[in-house]
């Protein structure tokens, strides 16, 4: 019983480590996913280590108001901003906050999608159509109103802004899982599976969802882009991160004022947004083509 | 057809009831007393009374919404609670700077893109491609609103040439209607682009060439014409991206339309308000969705021979089994 039983086990294993080293494999052989890997690491580094080299109390809140709007100035690489505190920690200490908030919400998001997506795809029938309408009505309404009236109605804490990033993002992620699901279920080894006494929720994670979870990765990684572009919007209007916290919209919202004299203040914190997508980008669109199998050789 | 029209005219009903509820309830059970909002913090125990009796605010959640859903069906908004206006008139006043730039957009998303696309379809591999294809990146990663405020830096402070603020005349729609494309023409583009190379290398396109039809045809006839399917589907919820998108426009260049109103409505929790300028943008979305339907039909002989053979639910039901 175990010699027959380890060889397909070695086979199940094999097969398994291979899609994800493959996908490694091509990830790194694409130069511009690469690139975008290593830019995203880097201001993750920046960000987080941020403590490490500077005060957040007396250099990125407090305000001298001797150094009001300065640049370019020396000590103060990209000047100082309208309260005279050093632009480019506050940007560092702002990419903090915001990358932060996009990661939670696309993770909770995600598994959020990926629970109402597989419940109606498995149970299909009343669940399914309860659970997809009522998605559906979601999706009705764009997904900036839908935000807005979010955290309009909570007050506008990092936790409660978490939160309503990731209610607006779980009906197309779960549009998604749902369709992928049900085309994996349709396959034979599912049945095969079920014939041999697998539990539903056994099925569901263990043999299910893995599969139908790949074309779901680099929409997840795009999706903390899209996030990021989402929660430095809602400051920028007023409704995120609020002031003297450091954010990129908030501080662009600031400085549009002096837009017409200081314009560096509505130039960088708005460069580090674009520098930061671009690098979430590129390492989507080359998970994409790393975990797409028809890209296998 | 006309029978189709209908049905799917009776469709977006429950849509709408649905996203009404929604927000309704959102709404009423957010922290925040709207008299308090809308007389000031100063406002006597008796004035507050009045205001939530007047406005009925003083029943249950339950019976308000059916109050302001049959006041919606008979056409009527009700009343702002802080600016005391008729709903619908400050919609009249403000609907039509949303809709030019909302529809604008979408036109001139499409009006771009589409050659676009297809010329980057017939460029493939040069360098034209690869320089596209860096433009675009950067393009799609750039905010809206920071878009907004280095147009404004560009064309309003440097040049002098368009002004930063309003929605007056055609001059005014130029930076916030550039502002709202720019990125998805990145996207679509590129999509387009995707879509005709898709089609190209059908048998039928070959079928095409080796008849020998010239290429101009084959490529506008044949290929464009199937490229444009999925397209279209995409139109409604562009729509809905638009208007959602026109809040923060809206907001960057100061014009005085739909978006801003729902922002500062949601601010005071003007009930009202907020629930028009939401039901509305729901209206505009499934009316979007019905015509994008509508032009599969125009662009699609097949689709058209289903919408008159009894309208295309059970193709619908089918498609769904097989999605």
């Amino acid at each position: 019983m175990s010699e027959k039983r380890d060889p397909t086990q070695e086979i199940v294993r094999r097969q398994k480590r291979s899609l994800w080293s493959d996908a490694w494999l091509r990830m790194r052989r694409s130069h511009t996913a690469v690139i975008g890997m290593i830019l995203f690491l880097l201001i993750l580094v920046v960000c987080f280590s941020a403590p490490l080299y500077s005060n957040y109390e007396t250099q990125v809140i407090n305000s001298d108001l001797s150094m009001v709007r300065k640049f370019p100035i020396e000590g103060h690489l990209l000047g100082t901003d309208e309260l005279g505190r050093d632009l480019l920690l506050r940007i560092i200490w702002g990419g903090r906050t915001s990358i932060t908030i996009a990661l939670a919400a696309t993770v909770i998001s995600s598994v959020l999608g990926i629970i109402f997506g597989a419940i109606p795809a498995y149970y299909g029938g009343a669940t399914d159509s309860i659970i997809m309408r009522t998605l559906d009505v979601f999706m009705a309404i764009p997904s900036m109103l839908l935000m807005i009236t979010l955290v309009n109605i909570m007050k506008p804490t990092t936790f409660n802004l978490i939160m309503a990033m990731s209610i607006s993002g779980v009906p197309s992620i779960a549009r998604i899982v749902r369709g992928q699901m049900l085309s994996v279920m349709r396959n034979e080894y599912v049945e095969a599976v079920r014939g041999m006494g697998a539990s539903g929720f056994r099925i569901v994670v263990k043999h299910v969802l893995p599969n139908a979870i790949s074309p779901l990765i680099s929409q997840i990684v795009s999706s903390v882009a899209g996030e990021i572009t989402m929660i430095s919007t809602l400051s920028y209007i007023g409704l995120g991160v609020q002031q003297p916290a450091p954010e990129w919209g908030s501080m662009l919202a600031a400085g549009q004022q002096f837009i017409r004299d200081q314009p560096y203040l509505t130039i960088f914190p708005g460069l580090a947004i674009v520098i930061t997508i671009i690098s979430l980008t590129l390492m989507g669109d080359g998970l994409r083509d790393a975990l797409d199998p028809r890209m296998k050789r | 057809m006309i029978k189709y029209i209908l049905k799917r005219i009776l469709q977006i009903i429950p849509v709408l009831i649905g996203v009404s509820a929604i927000v309704f309830l959102m709404l009423s059970f957010s922290p925040g007393e709207p008299a308090r909002l809308a007389l000031g913090m100063n406002a006597k125990p008796e004035q507050i009374e009045a205001f939530n009796r007047e406005n009925g605010l003083d029943q249950p959640v339950a019976i308000q919404y059916v109050n302001y859903m049959k006041g919606l069906v008979t056409g009527d908004l009700g009343t702002s609670y802080t600016t005391k206006q008729r709903v619908s008139s400050m919609i009249a006043i403000r609907l039509p700077a949303t809709c030019i730039l909302a529809f604008g957009s979408l036109i001139l998303t499409y009006l771009v893109a589409i050659p676009l696309g297809i010329l980057l379809a017939v460029k493939q591999n040069t360098w034209f491609d690869d320089l596209y294809r860096v433009a675009a990146l950067i393009a799609s990663s750039i905010p809206a609103f920071w878009l907004g405020l280095l147009l404004m830096l560009l064309f309003s402070v440097k040049l002098g040439l368009l002004p930063s603020n309003g929605f007056d005349t055609p001059m005014h729609w130029i930076l916030p209607l550039l502002c709202s494309c720019f990125g998805t023409w990145a996207g679509s583009s590129r999509y387009i682009r995707a879509m005709v190379l898709d089609t190209i290398r059908q048998d039928y396109v070959r079928t095409a060439r080796a008849k020998g039809t010239p290429e101009r045809q084959v490529l506008f006839r044949h290929a464009f014409k199937n490229a444009l399917l999925p397209l279209i589907t995409s139109i409604g919820f562009s729509i809905g991206n638009f208007f959602g998108g026109s809040i923060v426009i809206e907001q960057v260049f100061g014009i005085n339309g739909m978006g801003r109103m729902m922002l500062n409505a949601l601010r005071e929790k003007d009930i009202p308000t907020v629930m028009a300028g939401v039901i509305i943008t729901a209206i505009m979305i499934a009316l979007g969705n019905l015509i994008a339907d509508l032009l599969y039909g125009v662009v699609d002989p097949r689709i058209r021979a289903v919408y008159s053979s009894g309208g295309p639910k059970k193709v619908k039901k089918k498609e769904a089994a097989a999605a």
